[in-house]
């Protein structure tokens, strides 16, 4: 069924709704909560909860990709049941990789006593990725978005590992830099 | 926790953004994929190995008389705009990058090649750092005799051009008459290294210094990375030997870096 479709169906409050959306977005919902949880049981329970939330956004919201509006709930309700879980106990590797690789990108707040929006940083992380192009920008959001593997990332573009890990190494220099630049402080 | 606020703002970029870097691959093709892969990988690697296994004895087996064999690449021209066609040939293998590559500058050795060049020494320079691509590149060149310097450029890896005004991302080789104008020429034996030459990842800039030498017949390469010093390039360059006592020393090399690079 088409996005348009079934966003209807959400508009008009049909039931139907919901399992037009998990046939259709259930297994990539469930893949991105499943690289950040790394457990099938909390990532189904993310998932099913990614539904209502859903129901409850749409209306008076009415995003224009489906598909990324939903990962992007999913991947939120995910990284809050992180905060509750033993990432070392269930693994969480991706997420504890990303995590630790994007520490790398903060600044430290010694002697700042900026705080910042989050549509701040938000934008400023948009305005560096769109000085990259295409290709760049895609492998940074493939990895700390969606969460790809450096193997799955490499893969995909042709390249190989190191170079998909050269390649966000700079970039993650870069976006420190430009976080500093802005005086953007965590 | 401070890279968990970073995490979520990526998690709010624009939905563009984010549909744009979704991989489109699926599982149920993913079996015929790899199989494309794995076919076309075999032909590349057949081709090569049968490639090489030629420049392997054209290289080091009477390979005078096979320059006029080799693949005519390119038209240099003098500074008088004659032009001339000469011959080069190579071979590129990709080897998996690091991140502190550019923390770990290797030596480079050019195959020795034969040459118009009357006896001189020379070396180059790089005023700005040089961007290359990483690849394992196993190539000659003939140069075309001039006198006045030769250059290479990142967009001609082999050009030869005429002596001219350095720019940037050029590297500037100079001629010198004889060995005692020549820094550490005191150092050099008429001898030569081949083998194969390993360049830096795409994206790094890694400045560097050339050397070469002709004893007539020959001329040999040898680039090193600026952060050696002056003595660490003379102890290279002295321990350089002849081409002869070294040959089978660099087969077994170049049959070890294939190895290693296709397994």
């Amino acid at each position: 069924m088409q996005d348009e479709k079934i966003i209807d169906l959400f508009y008009r409050r049909d039931e139907a709704a919901i399992p037009a959306v998990v046939e259709k977005y259930g297994k990539y919902c469930y893949s991105i909560a499943l690289r950040m949880l790394q457990s099938a049981e909390d990532a189904e329970e993310c998932v099913n909860e990614t539904w209502w939330k859903a129901w409850s956004a749409i209306p008076p919201h009415r995003p224009k990709h489906l598909s990324t509006f939903l990962g992007k709930i999913t991947r939120n309700l995910a990284l809050d049941r992180r905060k509750q879980i033993n990432a070392q106990r269930r693994g969480g590797e991706r997420i504890v990789l990303a995590l630790e690789e994007l520490g790398q990108c903060v600044q430290s707040a010694e002697g700042a006593e900026l705080a910042v929006e989050e549509a701040e940083l938000v934008k400023t992380i948009e305005d560096f990725l769109m000085a990259y192009p295409k290709r760049e920008r895609n492998i940074f959001v493939g990895r700390y978005w969606h969460l790809y593997s450096i193997s799955e990332l490499a893969a995909a573009y042709g390249m190989s590992e190191s170079r998909v890990s050269s390649l966000l190494f700079r970039m993650r220099k870069k976006l420190k830099a430009c976080l500093e630049k802005e005086e953007i402080y965590l | 926790m401070k890279e968990e606020r970073i995490l979520r703002a990526i998690g709010q970029l624009d939905d563009a953004l984010v549909a744009d870097a979704e991989l489109k691959a699926t599982r149920k093709h993913a079996g015929r994929k790899v199989l494309r892969y794995a076919v076309a990988a075999c032909l590349v690697i057949a081709l090569l190995t049968t490639a090489v296994l030629a420049a392997k004895s054209w290289f080091f087996d009477g390979h005078r008389t096979q320059v006029s064999e080799s693949k005519e690449a390119f038209t240099p021209s003098d500074a008088e705009g004659n032009s001339s066609k000469e011959m080069v040939y190579e071979l590129t293998f990709r080897l998996p990058l690091r991140e502190t590559t550019p923390q770990l500058l290797e030596t480079y050795y050019f195959p020795s090649v034969p040459a118009k060049y009357p006896q001189s020494f020379g070396y180059a320079y790089a005023g700005i750092e040089c961007e290359t691509l990483c690849d394992i590149t196993f190539f000659w060149d003939v140069p075309d005799g001039a006198q006045s310097g030769i250059r290479f450029t990142q967009e001609s890896r082999y050009g030869l051009e005429q002596d001219g005004e350095l720019t940037e991302n050029e590297l500037k080789i100079v001629v010198f008459s004889s060995p005692e104008e020549a820094p550490l020429t005191q150092e050099i034996t008429l001898g030569g290294v081949s083998g194969l030459l390993i360049t830096e990842p795409e994206g790094v800039s890694v400045p560097r210094q050339y050397f070469y030498w002709s004893d007539g017949d020959y001329v040999f390469h040898m680039w090193f990375p600026l952060a050696m010093t002056q003595e660490e390039m003379a102890q290279m360059i002295g321990s350089v030997k002849q081409v002869k006592d070294i040959r089978p020393q660099l087969i077994s090399m170049t049959d070890e870096a294939l190895k290693q690079t296709f397994g």
